[in-house]
């Protein structure tokens, strides 16, 4: 089973954190007084999943990011 | 705008939506009645109600998102298991080909099985051979249960196949889809290792390239289609002016490894008239339209054996234990034919039993049975002489023959003709030819060409005998039967007739009983008389065997066209 960025990005919000649930493996956290940001391996690519604490954590975007930004995000610096 | 709420409201009855509201007030106050069961329920009122309430609030944007996900990973994962889907893109019902039902059947019970209850497609909602796995995802299916159901559909769905010996590429040619590239590779590795492994088709297409002797041996006393005949037959079906004299001939021989025949059976494709096996009534309707349109309701039928021959077409060795394999095998042939020659229909005729097993193999691939006319004939007549003959009849049987055909024996005078006859008389043969012919709505076939009756009566393979009525000076023909005589039968294939002394002299009575002492005279252990006329024939003493056809079809438009023709009509002529 093997779901491309492409195909990803053809579902809604609800959609995607299913996706994410069913088979992300959550790679890193960052986490702001304001927001929440947790980076998921996806099959090849990663996605961020951006949560708004100011509102109760609900989860506003799962979009998919590139691995420089990963990186960015992840303490040690690898993805 | 009309709709119902069954669907997408998950309530119950219909509802109608009008432009404005006097149009609404118009179709209440002066339309047509708009109760045509009862009241709806309250529990499906109120179900209604909550569900226009949610069609009208922003709610129903999100429902719907979260439907349109659901539908969307339902479909990326059938894509990515390779599995043969057939429904649309973005409908909530999807549909799986597999094909044929019995496909369907095994795939459904290893589901529930599974824990799965999902439905089947099957005829008549769609053709025979368009069998498929249904199901439904809604809202509240997660793509958990989603990936569950499908991951099972896809573990269960190769074992499936294998077991009931279908393949993939099978199934996307019964829907008439193209195969997937890695399919079509993984089809020719397995076409080749079961061809090389157990049967082995060897198709022809003259009798010519048939070795003469393993095929009269086949075939010998089953019917009217020995080598020679058959080498006759393509002479005279090919190069002619009309489309429907123009015949195309295949013979498969489905062998095992070492060589022993287990099927075999040839074929031809010609243009038939699709009320040919339909009752007279409706042939006699669609035959009146055809004075405008000779071709109306006509379409290219292949078809075991041919339009003029009659007997056992498809010889099956049921002792090999790769019957049903070697079975399986031609059908696969005879659809790759039809599909070559574009032809509707493939009809597998003159099966004179019905055995269960062929049959549910038949009905498994997209076959249905139909009736065919019931075929008669005399056996064990070898040793009789004339007078035995009556004796072995019935009473009520004796009595007619003494009453309405002995009576006129001594009116009639037989002539049996052999080699090529001068054209005048073959011109009149053929006219009483196609009195009978125009006549035949019980079985409705395009008049053969004259041309095969000049390259028969010409043939050492066959005779003419001749009933001519002697009423008046220089006796008139009153009857002409065109007979086979190659094997241990008697098969009077094609008759002529003048109807004119037929009521009070019995014409057709008398060349029944000349045709039962030309049998007995020629020694020939049975006399095959063939379809229709039953009645008479069966005062001859003829046995009667019910005959069956199977026949699998593409479009079954036609067909319907003809079903809605009424069986009985008023005023037939």
């Amino acid at each position: 089973m093997n779901i491309t960025k492409g195909e990803y990005t053809q579902f809604s919000l609800t959609g995607r954190l299913q996706l994410l649930t069913l088979y992300g493996e959550l790679v890193a956290l960052v986490s702001s007084p304001e927001a929440e940001v947790l980076i998921f391996r996806l099959f090849d690519f990663f996605v961020a999943l951006v949560t708004d604490h100011s509102r109760c954590s609900t989860p506003v975007a799962a979009d998919p990011v590139t691995p420089g930004l990963v990186k960015f995000y992840s303490q040690d610096g690898t993805c | 705008m009309a709709t119902s709420m069954n669907k997408a409201f998950a309530s119950g009855g219909g509802l109608l939506v009008f432009g404005n509201p006097e149009l609404a007030r118009k179709v209440g106050t002066v339309g047509g009645p708009l109760l045509s069961s009862g009241p709806m329920q309250p529990s499906a009122l109120g179900a209604a109600i909550a569900a226009a309430g949610i069609h009208l609030s922003p709610e129903i944007t999100s429902l719907q998102q979260q439907l349109k996900d659901n539908i969307a990973f339902a479909r990326l994962l059938l894509e990515k298991y390779g599995l043969p889907v057939i429904s649309e893109p973005g409908a909530a019902i999807f549909f799986v080909g597999v094909s044929l039902p019995k496909l369907g059947h095994h795939i459904v019970k290893k589901m529930l099985e599974a824990g799965f209850y999902v439905n089947l497609g099957v005829f008549p909602t769609v053709p025979m051979k368009q069998t498929g796995i249904r199901f439904t995802i809604t809202r509240l299916h997660s793509f958990k249960e989603i990936e569950q159901m499908i991951s099972t559909l896809a573990a269960i769905f190769p074992a499936a196949l294998q077991e009931e010996g279908i393949t993939l590429p099978e199934i996307y040619k019964a829907f008439k889809k193209p195969l997937p590239e890695e399919a079509i590779l993984e089809n020719e590795v397995t076409d080749m290792l079961r061809q090389t492994l157990t049967l082995q088709c060897r198709h022809y297409a003259t009798i010519l390239d048939v070795p003469k002797e393993q095929w009269d041996t086949l075939f010998f006393g089953k019917g009217s289609f020995d080598w020679d005949n058959l080498a006759l037959l393509e002479q005279v079906f090919a190069g002619n002016d009309q489309e429907e004299d123009n015949w195309r001939f295949d013979y498969c021989i489905i062998c095992n490894r070492e060589g022993t025949i287990i099927t075999a059976g040839f074929f031809t494709t010609t243009l038939w008239k699709d009320d040919m096996l339909s009752p007279a009534a409706v042939s006699r309707q669609v035959e009146n339209q055809r004075t405008q349109n000779p071709y109306l309701l006509t379409s290219r039928v292949l078809c075991s054996g041919s339009p003029v021959t009659e007997g056992e077409h498809l010889y099956i060795n049921r002792e090999s234990s790769l019957w049903k394999a070697a079975v399986q095998l031609l059908l696969q042939k005879l659809y790759a034919l039809q599909q070559e020659y574009n032809a509707n229909s493939i009809v597998l005729r003159d099966f004179h039993h019905l055995e269960p097993e062929l049959d549910n193999l038949m009905v498994d691939h997209g076959f249905f049975r139909i009736g065919m006319p019931d075929t008669h004939a005399l056996p064990d007549i070898r040793h009789l002489e004339p007078a035995a003959f009556l004796q072995q009849l019935t009473h009520n049987a004796r009595r007619q023959l003494t009453k309405k055909v002995l009576r006129h024996q001594h009116l009639y005078k037989t002539i049996i003709h052999t080699g090529i006859p001068d054209e005048a008389m073959l011109d009149h043969w053929y006219r009483l030819y196609r009195n009978v012919q125009q006549h035949s709505y019980e079985l409705n076939t395009f008049p053969l060409p004259k041309k095969f009756f000049r390259a028969i009566a010409a043939s050492p393979n066959w005779e003419v005998l001749e009933l001519k009525l002697g009423l008046t000076e220089g006796a008139e023909t009153a009857a002409v039967v065109f007979c086979c005589h190659n094997s241990d039968a008697y098969l009077p294939m094609i008759i002529g007739m003048d109807y004119t002394h037929n009521r009070r002299y019995g014409v057709y009575r008398q060349a029944l009983y000349q045709l039962v002492l030309r049998a007995m005279h020629l020694h020939k252990s049975r006399l095959m008389l063939g379809f229709s006329a039953g009645t008479e024939k069966q005062k001859m003493g003829a046995a009667v065997t019910n005959a069956w056809a199977y026949l699998h079809t593409t479009d079954s438009f036609q067909m319907e066209m003809l079903g809605t023709k009424p069986v009985l009509v008023k005023n037939e002529p």
